[in-house]
C-alpha cells in the first residue's frame, strides 16, 4: 500500500463515521498524506540518525535544508518511498559528511566554505527561485519576486547562525547544515532537476507507486 | 454511546488534517522530495 492509497483509505473512512460532506474528502485526504509523509519519513530519519549516531548533525541539516525547501522549491520524485529513500540518504550523508569532515578542516577554512556556499546559493536563489514543482507553478511576478527575497533573508540567517555554531558549538553541524543548503541549491537548478528525475527514475524500478483518487473504487 | 466516543477520538484528527491541508497549499513546495497532489476543490 502507498501513501497516497492510505490516506484515501483514512479519509474515506473519517468521512464516513462522521458523516462529513464529501466534498471535504479529498482536502482531507491531502491534510493526512501530509502528516502521515511526515511522520514516516521524521520516525524513520530520527531512528537511523540515532543507530548510526549521527543524530545532532542530522537535525541541524534538516532544520538548514526543510525551511529553505519551503521558500525555493525544486525537484520532487513522483512516489512517496523514493522519495523518503532520497531524503533520508541525503540527510544522513550530510550528517556523515559532517562528522568526517570536522577533523580535517580548520576554523577559518570552514568559515570561508559556509561563505562560498552562502555567495554560490545567493547567485543561484536569484537565477532559479521558486523553483518549479508538480502541483504548483508561481508564474506571478510579484510572487517570484517574494520567495526570491524570503529564500535570500533565510541564507543570509543560516550563515550566521552557522558562523555562531562553528565558534561556540560544533563544526560538525556546520558543515551538515552546510551539505544540506548545497544539495537543496542544486535540487532547484537545472541539473539539479535532471539528475533527480534520473535518481527518480532508477528507483521506480525498484518501488512501483502509483496516485488514486478519493473516492478511488479500484485502490 | 461508540458513536460519540468515535466522534471524541476522530474529530481533532479530522481537525489538524484539514487545519494542515489549509497551510499547506501556501509554501512552494514540501520541506521533503514528496509533493501530495492538492485537493480539487481548494485551489
Amino acid at each position: 500500500m502507498n501513501i497516497n492509497q492510505l490516506a484515501v483509505g483514512t479519509a474515506n473512512y473519517l468521512s464516513k463515521e462522521l458523516a462529513l460532506d464529501t466534498s471535504k474528502i479529498d482536502t482531507l485526504r491531502f491534510g493526512l498524506e501530509i502528516i502521515f509523509a511526515a511522520l514516516i519519513k521524521g520516525i524513520t530519519l530520527v531512528t537511523l540518525a540515532h543507530l548510526l549516531g549521527i543524530l545532532p548533525e542530522v537535525m541541524f541539516a534538516m532544520a538548514c535544508g526543510a525551511v529553505y525547501r519551503l521558500l525555493s522549491g525544486g525537484a520532487h520524485c513522483n512516489g512517496y518511498w523514493r522519495c523518503l529513500t532520497l531524503g533520508v540518504v541525503m540527510y544522513l550523508g550530510a550528517g556523515e559528511l559532517g562528522v568526517f569532515l570536522k577533523r580535517y578542516l580548520s576554523t577559518d577554512f570552514l568559515v570561508y566554505s559556509l561563505l562560498a556556499g552562502y555567495f554560490l546559493s545567493l547567485l543561484c536563489v536569484m537565477a532559479w527561485v521558486p523553483g518549479e514543482v508538480p502541483f504548483k507553478k508561481i508564474t506571478n511576478i510579484s510572487e517570484r519576486i517574494k520567495f526570491k527575497i524570503l529564500s535570500l533573508i533565510y541564507l543570509s540567517l543560516w550563515l550566521g547562525v552557522s558562523i555562531i555554531v562553528v565558534h561556540y558549538a560544533s563544526p560538525s553541524l556546520a558543515i551538515a547544515g552546510l551539505a544540506a543548503v548545497i544539495n537543496q541549491t542544486i535540487s532547484f537548478s537545472p541539473p539539479g532537476y535532471k539528475t533527480i528525475h534520473q535518481i527518480d527514475r532508477l528507483l521506480a524500478g525498484l518501488f512501483k507507486e502509483r496516485r488514486c483518487p478519493a473516492n478511488g473504487a479500484d485502490c | 454511546m461508540e458513536l460519540t466516543v468515535k466522534k471524541i477520538v476522530f474529530t481533532p484528527a479530522v481537525m489538524l488534517a484539514l487545519f494542515v491541508a489549509a497551510i499547506g497549499i501556501r509554501p512552494v513546495c514540501f520541506f521533503w522530495f514528496y509533493q501530495p497532489a492538492p485537493p480539487v476543490k481548494s485551489e
